[in-house]
């Protein structure tokens, strides 16, 4: 009786008989050939597939494209004018994040079983593809030898892991993880073994000398490449170690504090000036605030608990319109977050509310640290506030952008779906404004109208602006879409949270919010790529993001190479970057709603 | 199971309650004591599972008085929580969490309505699901369980909270046949344990094996109240009389 569809669900599966294999032509016939209407489909299908890459390719071949001005300009597309002496700084961030990456892989136990015949299909499909690429293309007649000998030998390899693992195809499997590794690794081998003519000003106009595309940063690549695998072997470990509860909240406390301390170390030296008042100043909070916010929570305090922790915000408010210490103000406001929720998620056993307490003394510690940070004097030497540009500056806006966001659009959600009409009415409103009004249209408020709003001794560099507005923008849009989640999870999960003695909040937190973010993944990873490719409208205000610097700034270089009137080449190389990267977001969220789909339904 | 001089847990007293301008119920006065058991039975449509929604305020009623375990329920959201952490509800739907494993869903309530340990709630955890016979799905998903087996894992997460009473809101109307049984037997051992449960079901069966009282109810008001054998056997009115002719 018990796990009656766990037993013959996977049986079906199993003893299902293989299809007969079909011949190519029985399939051609089956699929591209079977009525007057499908062979005409197909026909003019593959016409104008053969015009659109043949011209494709064709473009990317001539002789007179400048290819060079890419390959030259990479450093100027990634980081713009970053100081060349303190881009150590950015690989090391790099090589954090990516060394987080490897020891969440490892924690979260992530990437499948993949079937190497899988494998084997997609690398003989890919053989093929070069094949017909190079006969379609207008290649030289040694150009289509290569290709068609480079194109045969995948397609045999291919086939040949097919045929090989033949019967026993269904059991072997190898993790996913470790075909991206072998991917990655050949990415990287290539870097240093593939060479292109790069212009050589040494050796006089129109010469040029081969070398590896990255050549400066083949070896940054690899070492980033080789931590990568470290980490999630060392993940491997650990993870027998603690216990996983345990190390996956630290990962998850790293990854979100890991974005702040970047973008201040990338502009910003430590320099501990004032570390006396404000190590005060957080220690003074950390004891007293931790004091009250003990005192609060004990449930004997009951309603009045909650009042006093009421007046706390309105105070940690009413601290931005006088003049205060910034610190002060920022952990006022932190510690009226804490005494709110104290009650509901530290009320009752003393551990508990030592837990709190201990947590709330960690914020206060990290708040100082950034506060230190932020107030570090610039190590960038650069006379303007534009140090951070190119594709470096997309991954900034977007990131900041969909972080800022994402809780903004989650409070709005939540707002409109209020019982409570003032906040309904103010969601809706700040919606349909936000809405109604172009994203350039926001991003020249952003910084022509924005900053009237403040005192004079409060101003914020361009990037902030823009990716405050970025934010407030894209809140909006995902205000609805969180929205549409929240009205389809069942009044029946709701009743049965309250039929538990759950409060608001709780009901909220563990189960709506979830369930209604899962619901609406796509819409959402959709308005990820979207802020993502939207953030190349700041050149709209003078920010040098990839895009800009690939229409305006490559096209016009007469010194010391002449790239005039490359901008094709640019725009084409731009759209491929972005593409690599926008791609890979929606195959990743594939991914999760396959895994976070497990539970539901 | 129901001991003599028991004290009342819960009372009702003349409550009224209206859905726009249909009356759901008409002033319904009823008590139930301490490890008593009574099944609640009628047509559909006739309030019952709106009383029992009542009792833990899913529903507000507008007249009358409910007061459970000493409490008066009113429209003050601290007495609400506290009434509802004391009584425990199993739906028809079973309205398990499914974004969250069969452990968690038990666990959830006891660590941040009660704010126990999490060592101690799983533990209470894995011994509820021992009771209710499924001990090895704790760390499944609601959607990869049959209906009987979600419907006993809800029984279990209204445990968790050790409540003083359980209500049940036609538990086995939403399961295939040969699943039924399994949730009644888990409801039956319940009662033998000596739980204060309200029962609305359509399982004669149940009701006659072991309700304490079955109450009969009819466009909102109970028609009939009494033992089982008086109810099946001896019925008073003609209401009942046509109901029992009907489905037995």
């Amino acid at each position: 009786m018990a796990d009656k569809s766990k037993i013959i669900l996977p049986d079906i599966e199993e003893y299902a008989p293989e299809p007969p294999p079909k011949g190519p032509v029985v399939w051609a016939k089956d699929n591209l050939f079977y009525s007057i209407a499908s062979t005409i489909l197909t026909v003019v299908g593959a016409a104008i597939a053969i015009v659109f890459v043949g011209g494709m390719v064709g473009f990317i071949l001539a002789p007179e494209r400048k290819w060079e001005a890419i390959t030259t300009n990479l450093r100027l597309l990634m980081i713009q004018a970053y100081p060349q002496e303190a881009t150590w700084r950015i690989w090391l961030s790099l090589g954090a994040v990516l060394v987080l990456l490897g020891l969440s892989l490892a924690f979260w136990h992530a990437g499948g079983k993949t079937e190497p015949r899988k494998v084997g299909r997609s690398l003989a499909g890919f053989g093929g593809v070069v094949a017909l690429v190079v006969v379609v293309a207008p290649f030289s007649i040694s150009g289509r030898v290569i290709g068609l000998v480079v194109g045969a030998v995948m397609v045999t390899a291919g086939l040949g892991v097919v045929r090989l693992l033949g019967e026993r195809a269904k059991e072997s499997t190898i993790p996913t993880l470790v075909i991206i590794a072998i991917v990655a690794g050949l990415v990287i081998a290539a870097l240093w073994v593939l060479k292109v003519p790069i212009p050589d000003p040494e050796a006089g106009a129109g010469q040029s000398r081969l070398q590896s595309i990255a050549a400066t940063t083949t070896g940054p690549w690899t070492l980033l490449y080789l931590a990568t695998i470290a980490a999630y072997f060392l993940g491997t470990v650990l993870r027998r170690v603690i216990p996983e509860r345990t190390g996956r909240l630290a990962l998850m406390v790293s990854w979100a504090l890991s974005f702040p301390v970047i973008v201040l170390h990338l502009s910003r030296g430590v320099e501990f000036h004032g570390v006396g008042q404000y190590a005060l100043v957080g220690l003074g909070f950390a004891i007293v605030g931790g004091a009250i916010i003990w005192t609060l929570a004990d449930p004997v305090r009951g309603e009045l608990g909650r009042g006093l922790a009421g007046l706390l915000l309105v105070l940690a408010i009413v601290s931005w319109a006088v003049s205060a210490l910034i610190l002060v103000r920022l952990l006022l406001l932190l510690l009226a977050m804490f005494a709110l929720g104290g009650p509901t998620f530290a009320g009752g056993a003393r551990e508990t509310r030592t837990r709190y307490v201990l947590l709330w003394a960690g914020a206060v510690v990290i708040t100082v640290y950034l506060m230190l940070l932020s107030t570090g004097v610039s190590v960038v030497a650069t006379s303007n506030e534009t140090v951070f540009g190119g594709f470096f500056l997309t991954w900034i806006l977007a990131i900041a952008g969909i972080a800022l966001s994402f809780p903004l659009g989650v409070v709005l959600a939540l707002g409109r779906t209020s019982t409570m009409p003032i906040f309904r009415l103010l969601s809706t409103l700040y919606i349909e404004v936000i809405r109604g009004v172009p994203l350039i249209t926001w991003l020249l408020v952003s910084v022509v109208v924005f900053p009237i709003f403040f005192p004079l001794d409060v101003s914020f560099v361009a990037p902030v602006k823009v990716t405050l507005f970025i934010a407030f923008f894209s809140a909006a849009y995902l205000a609805e879409n969180v929205r549409g989640g929240l009205q389809s999870i069942s009044k029946g999960q709701t009743e049965a949270a309250s039929a538990l003695g759950m409060t608001t909040l709780q009901r909220t937190v563990f189960i709506t919010l979830p369930q209604a973010l899962r619901a609406v993944i796509p819409a959402l990873v959709g308005q990820v790529i979207a802020i993502f490719k939207d953030t190349s409208l700041v050149a709209i205000v003078g920010l040098f993001d990839i895009l800009k610097i690939g229409r305006d700034i490559i096209p016009t270089q007469t010194q010391p190479f002449n790239f005039l009137g490359s901008m094709r080449e640019a725009l084409l190389a731009v759209a491929i970057i972005y593409w690599i990267f926008t791609f890979t977001f929606s195959r990743l969220s594939l991914r999760l709603e396959e895994k976070l789909g497990v539970g539901t339904r | 199971m129901q001991t003599e001089n028991a004290k009342d847990i819960i009372v009702c007293d003349g409550v009224k309650k209206w859905f726009g301008d249909f009356q759901a119920l008409k002033g319904v006065t009823t008590t139930v004591k301490e490890q008593e058991v009574v099944v609640v039975i009628g047509p559909s449509g006739s309030g019952k599972s709106t009383l029992i929604r009542c009792i833990n305020r899913l529903e507000a009623h507008q007249e009358g008085t409910i007061i459970v375990d000493g409490i008066e329920l009113s429209n003050d959201v601290r007495n609400v929580e506290k009434i509802r952490s004391e009584v425990g509800m199993v739906f028809q739907q079973f309205n398990l969490f499914p974004h969250l494993t069969v452990l968690d869903n038990i666990t959830l309530a006891p660590l941040w309505v009660r704010k126990n340990p999490r060592a101690e709630a799983e533990q209470v955890g894995m011994e509820l699901l021992e009771r209710v016979g499924i001990p090895e799905q704790a760390n499944k998903y609601p959607g990869q369980l049959s209906g009987g087996q979600q419907q006993r894992v809800a029984i279990a997460r209204a445990l968790a909270m050790k409540p003083k009473v359980m209500l049940f809101d036609e538990p086995t109307s939403a399961l295939d046949p040969e699943m039924i049984k399994e949730v009644l037997d888990v409801m039956k051992e319940l009662a033998l344990s000596g739980m204060t449960m309200i029962v609305v079901t359509h399982e004669m069966g149940f009701a006659r094996e072991v309700a304490d009282r079955v109450l009969f109810f009819d466009y909102g008001i109970i028609v009939e109240d009494g033992t089982p054998e008086h109810f099946f056997t001896n019925p008073q009115h003609d209401r009942t009389k046509l109901f029992l002719s009907q489905i037995l």
